[in-house]
């Protein structure tokens, strides 16, 4: 456990906005969004392939659907807004802890797995939530990309608290 | 102008207006009973209005703003949209009065009241 939360601390403080990431620009919170949201769909369809509680596969498959749907959403916009999403380091970083959470999972089965996934998941949208509101939505210039951050919050926050409510239930087994 | 002609003359304005009054509130009586359509918008995870009054008959349409599904369940089994996609909308025409409570089962902390009178 010890790893992947060091893992989630240090994209947590990259997101959070570390001094070198405070600014980013339009294409560059376009890769973080994309990256984000494409980290949690990975992760989700690895659980619906991997675990066998009925309530983990639904959180699993709802997050493939939601974050899909967020990732659909900011493509056509920053297409249709000429934006190149562009690497940069929060994006990176966000790319490898997705990468290092994938790889630890797929050592794990059964209570492990569905606990590791879900505890992974309350981290993730805490830290998203925290981009969100201290790098993406005040760094945005386009206000259809600022409105995009701003309508889309909502769902992490439900997806939060929906995590943190079956990771109570996991815990309680 | 004789007193009585007044007086005539006063009666009969005073049945127009009554008349009127009749006339306008039957008016308002037929609107009131024509089926209305009403719109609650599904937008950043919440059902806008989150309270609303309607009549029964009438119409309600749920229009999902957001990227990804939605539903307007009543906690009580009474309607189920099921999966409204994006961009998707949904309507009911309500027929029994009562408060119904609704959620989304996909996103259960969306929740909402729709008063039937």
């Amino acid at each position: 456990m010890k790893i992947p939360l060091l893992t989630a601390a240090a994209t947590a403080l990259l997101l959070a906005g570390a001094p070198a990431f405070a600014q980013v620009d339009d294409a560059q919170i376009a890769a973080i969004v994309v990256t984000a949201n494409q980290v949690d769909v990975d992760a989700g369809k690895l659980a619906v392939e991997r675990s066998r509680t009925p309530a983990v596969v639904e959180f699993a498959r709802l997050m493939i659907t939601d974050h899909t749907g967020v990732n659909e959403a900011a493509t056509a916009l920053v297409t249709r807004l000429g934006v190149t999403p562009q690497e940069n380091p929060t994006s990176a970083s966000l790319k490898q802890a997705g990468d290092e959470n994938l790889a630890r999972l797929r050592k794990l089965e059964g209570a492990a797995f569905d606990t590791a996934y879900v505890e992974h998941e309350v981290a993730y949208h805490e830290q998203v939530i925290a981009a969100i509101d201290g790098t993406l939505i005040p760094g945005a210039t386009n206000g259809e990309l600022k409105a995009l951050l701003v309508k889309v919050r909502p769902a992490f926050d439900a997806h939060l608290a929906h995590a943190r409510q079956l990771l109570g239930s996991l815990t309680k087994r | 102008m004789s007193a009585l002609a007044a007086r005539r003359l006063a009666l009969v304005f005073a049945a127009a207006g009554l008349l009127l009054v009749g006339v306008g509130l039957a008016a308002a009586a037929a609107e009131h009973a024509e089926p209305r359509r009403h719109t609650i918008t599904i937008e950043g995870n919440a059902f806008r209005p989150d309270d609303l009054t309607v009549d029964r008959g009438d119409t309600v349409v749920w229009v999902n703003r957001d990227f990804y599904p939605h539903t307007a369940t009543d906690t009580e089994g009474s309607f189920d949209s099921g999966t409204i996609p994006a961009n998707g909308s949904w309507s009911l025409t309500v027929e029994a009065s009562g408060e119904l409570r609704y959620f989304c089962t996909l996103h259960p902390t969306m929740k909402a009241t729709l008063r039937v009178q």
